[in-house]
């Protein structure tokens, strides 16, 4: 019944979703895990708030991925952040503009981003050209940007979700307006320039915590300890795989591969 | 409105289990049904592709109109180049000698000028951000100038030993940071897909 | 102070300028540097010079044209290598739209090698799909793939008749840049039918697919332009990997020279506060 090669995947991935599981349940009874704080997320209202006092607009990248696929959690990640920044935006009327690579994404962005500003009472203060569509090649999507962030000069600059070798560009280009900017991806081979380039970088989980962090819903936020356990598991299973290789066994290794 | 919020949710659930579910299971019914949604996706997509056509006619168009001097003229030649292309594309096909013509002699230098900018920005960024300010940074930048030259063969005449030191470098602690950091954020990825499945996160939905 | 304050504020076109020049100064008159080939692109190399007469091997380019400059050489130094090789045959595929383009530019390799079309290589073109055509491919790529890119129905192709899935691959070059990738290739054709690959990747990305060689899922892989040089090397012919790669020395040298300068404006600021 199962595909070659997947048992072991199947049971790790049934034994990680229990736990997540387990503490989303744990925490929607009010047992909350203490979160340490994420300086990234911690400075997104100051990134508005700073937007607002200079009276200039907010980018926010989601990056260049789609909605399916392996990167696909990225791009979901990155817009439950936009829904938090659209709201803040609309609070302090601040502009926000989010360009889009991907066209699948553009409706479920605009969406979030009017549902920000309705929560607010503020649909009226929403510029008609917030959400663009820019291009589906990605060079062609970063120039795009480029443009917007010299033309606009924004005040803030969000680069959350998954970008690739074009992400040394939109740190430039925001450093060169002037702006805050706050980075954050799981593509590894992106993270050194986020770390060097921008003022507050969410790495790897990071990202993909940032949205339940900023909601504080209890059952979002039991699911951040869901996380750590599984990582307690991985952990388990490096030193016993350390140690069964130490003594030149294939157990664990043969049992990986079922 | 609420039964169109739970629909959403519930599709959502169901195309996310079959999916997930064909990774591991080798039966025909989800294999096929993991395929068929799959294409779905592809002829959404497609769709899509449509609307961001409609978007960036609207918002160009607004500007060509209503914009001031430059932005006019952005939008003008976007605009422009996007219906030829168009209407090259559709009547004469894109196996065509001026679509590829068009392609071949707009879009790929452009595509590959706008990459080789890439470079420039990392060597400006690296001005800025590789200094010694404190011990982090400090370690960041001894270990970022032994990789540079280690890569480079002008590296290997200043010094033969930089070479293997790069290599250790990126084999052993680079290496294991990356897998730490790819296990995390795997995790992290499950945990975000499972609250999505579940219906806890719906900012997908618009509603937050 | 002022002085400090300028270099510390230094406008960025300066630094571009400087990168400009001394990359563009090598690609015209070339320095020459010694290159050392290092052992991965080596065990590249071997791997290829190995295979027994007859090995059919699959080619792809799964790229883009944003990243010609570093990929184009590696696309060609390894068309090179298996066209050198009498009893190789080639299959060209591509999982990439732009995969073609490169192909387009490099096909006289083929053409020029005494290898003839139908029986010791086939262009089967792109593939559209993703992992999915990967997978579609790998089982049966007969029906994956009714005709070759020239329109003619494969089973007309004489080296085609002798392979109907990837278990007839000996060895997979894919030269890529993103997604369907690597981890794709490991998934769908490495570990389902043992296909053993060399992938040719950007410089950025070799870190990350490492895992994939300590793991012998990549038999070999070359990483960015400089590896391309180095797999020149080994060949023994010149391309344009081995004249950028002084080019890239020169904007190494370039970087650290500006981090240099920043760190001594910064500490000398400092010296100063202080006093």
């Amino acid at each position: 019944m199962f595909i070659k090669g997947t048992v072991f995947g199947f049971v790790l991935l049934l034994v990680v979703s229990a736990l997540i599981i387990g503490s989303i349940l744990r925490g929607r009874r009010g047992v909350l895990p203490k979160l340490r704080v994420i300086p990234g997320v911690e400075a997104i209202p100051e990134a508005v708030g700073r937007a607002a006092e200079v009276g200039r607009p907010v980018l926010f990248n989601p990056g260049i991925a789609d909605l399916t696929g392996d990167y696909a959690a990225q791009t979901y990640a990155g817009l439950e952040i936009l829904s938090y920044v659209s709201r803040l935006c609309a609070k302090y009327d601040v502009s926000i503009i989010v360009p889009i690579r991907q066209a699948s994404v553009l409706p479920v962005a605009e969406e979030i981003v009017r549902f920000g500003y309705l929560a607010e009472g503020k649909l009226d203060k929403l510029r008609p050209d917030a959400v663009r569509y820019i291009s589906p090649f990605q060079f062609g999507y970063v120039s795009g940007v480029l443009g917007i962030t010299e033309r606009e000069r924004i005040a803030a600059n969000f680069i959350l979700g998954a970008t690739w070798s074009e992400t040394p560009a939109y740190i430039e280009a925001g450093y060169g307006a002037g702006a805050i900017q706050i980075g954050g991806t799981a593509n590894l081979h992106q993270i050194q320039f986020y770390v060097a380039g921008c003022d507050y970088t969410l790495i790897g989980e990071e990202l993909f915590a940032a949205g339940a962090y900023v909601s504080q819903d209890k059952a979002k936020l039991g699911s951040i300890l869901g996380q750590d356990l599984g990582k307690i598991v991985a952990v388990g299973l490096i030193f016993l795989g350390v140690l069964l290789a130490s003594f030149k066994s294939n157990w664990l290794v043969n049992l990986m591969n079922k | 409105m609420v039964l169109s919020k739970q629909l959403g949710q519930l599709i959502a659930a169901i195309s996310g289990l079959v999916i997930g579910l064909s990774g591991f299971i080798n039966l025909p019914a989800v294999k096929v049904a993991s395929q068929e949604l799959l294409n779905w996706g592809v002829v959404l997509g497609a769709f899509a592709l449509g609307l961001g056509f409609a978007n960036m006619l609207k918002i160009h168009g607004m500007k060509m109109f209503r914009g001031s001097g430059s932005e006019r003229a952005f939008s003008l030649i976007l605009v422009g180049s996007m219906l030829v292309m168009v209407v090259v594309g559709l009547v004469q096909g894109i196996q065509s000698a001026n679509y590829k013509f068009l392609y071949n002699s707009f879009l790929v230098p452009l595509d590959s000028t706008i990459f080789s900018l890439i470079a420039f920005y990392i060597a400006s960024a690296a001005y800025r951000a590789f200094v010694a300010r404190n011990i982090d940074a400090a370690i960041l930048l001894v270990t970022a100038v032994i990789v540079m030259l280690g890569r480079a063969p002008v590296g290997e005449l200043i010094w033969s030993g930089f070479p293997p030191v790069t290599d250790w470098i990126l084999n052993v602690p680079n290496t294991a940071g990356q897998r730490g950091i790819m296990i995390g954020a795997a995790l992290g990825a499950i945990a975000l897909s499972l609250r999505i499945l579940l219906g806890i996160e719906r900012s997908y939905l618009g509603r937050g | 102070m002022e002085v400090l304050t300028r270099l510390q504020k230094l406008d960025r076109r300066w630094i571009y300028l400087v990168l400009l020049v001394l990359i563009s100064w090598p690609l015209f008159k070339p320095i020459g540097l010694p290159l050392r080939v290092s052992p991965l692109v080596k065990q590249s190399y071997e791997f290829v010079e190995n295979l027994p007469p007859g090995s059919i091997v699959a080619w792809s380019v799964d790229s883009g044209v944003a990243v010609y400059g570093e990929q184009f050489p590696q696309a060609r130094v390894t068309l090179e290598h298996l066209a050198k090789k009498p009893d190789l045959k080639i299959i060209v595929v591509h999982f990439w739209e732009q995969g073609p383009l490169f192909f387009n530019s490099l096909v006289n390799i083929l053409e020029k090698s005494g290898k003839k079309y139908g029986e010791d290589w086939v262009d089967l073109g792109y593939i559209p799909g993703g992992e999915a055509a990967m997978a579609a491919f790998a089982d049966d790529i007969h029906k994956t793939v009714p005709t070759d890119a020239r329109g003619t129905p494969l089973s007309e192709v004489p080296l085609m008749k002798k392979v109907n899935t990837a278990k007839d691959i000996k060895l997979w070059i894919t030269i890529s840049a993103g997604t369907p990738g690597i981890p794709e290739y490991a998934r769908q054709i490495q570990s389902r039918y043992n296909v053993p690959i060399i992938a040719g990747v950007l410089s950025q990305f070799a870190t990350i697919y490492m895992p994939y060689v300590n793991s012998k899922q990549l038999v070999g892989m070359l990483g960015g332009l400089r590896a391309a040089a180095e797999y020149e090397k080994l060949l023994g012919t010149t391309g344009i990997a081995g004249k950028a790669v002084d080019a890239l020395s020169n904007a190494h040298l370039v970087i650290i020279a500006f981090v240099l300068l920043a760190n001594g404006v910064y500490l000398a600021q400092r010296k100063k506060i202080r006093s």
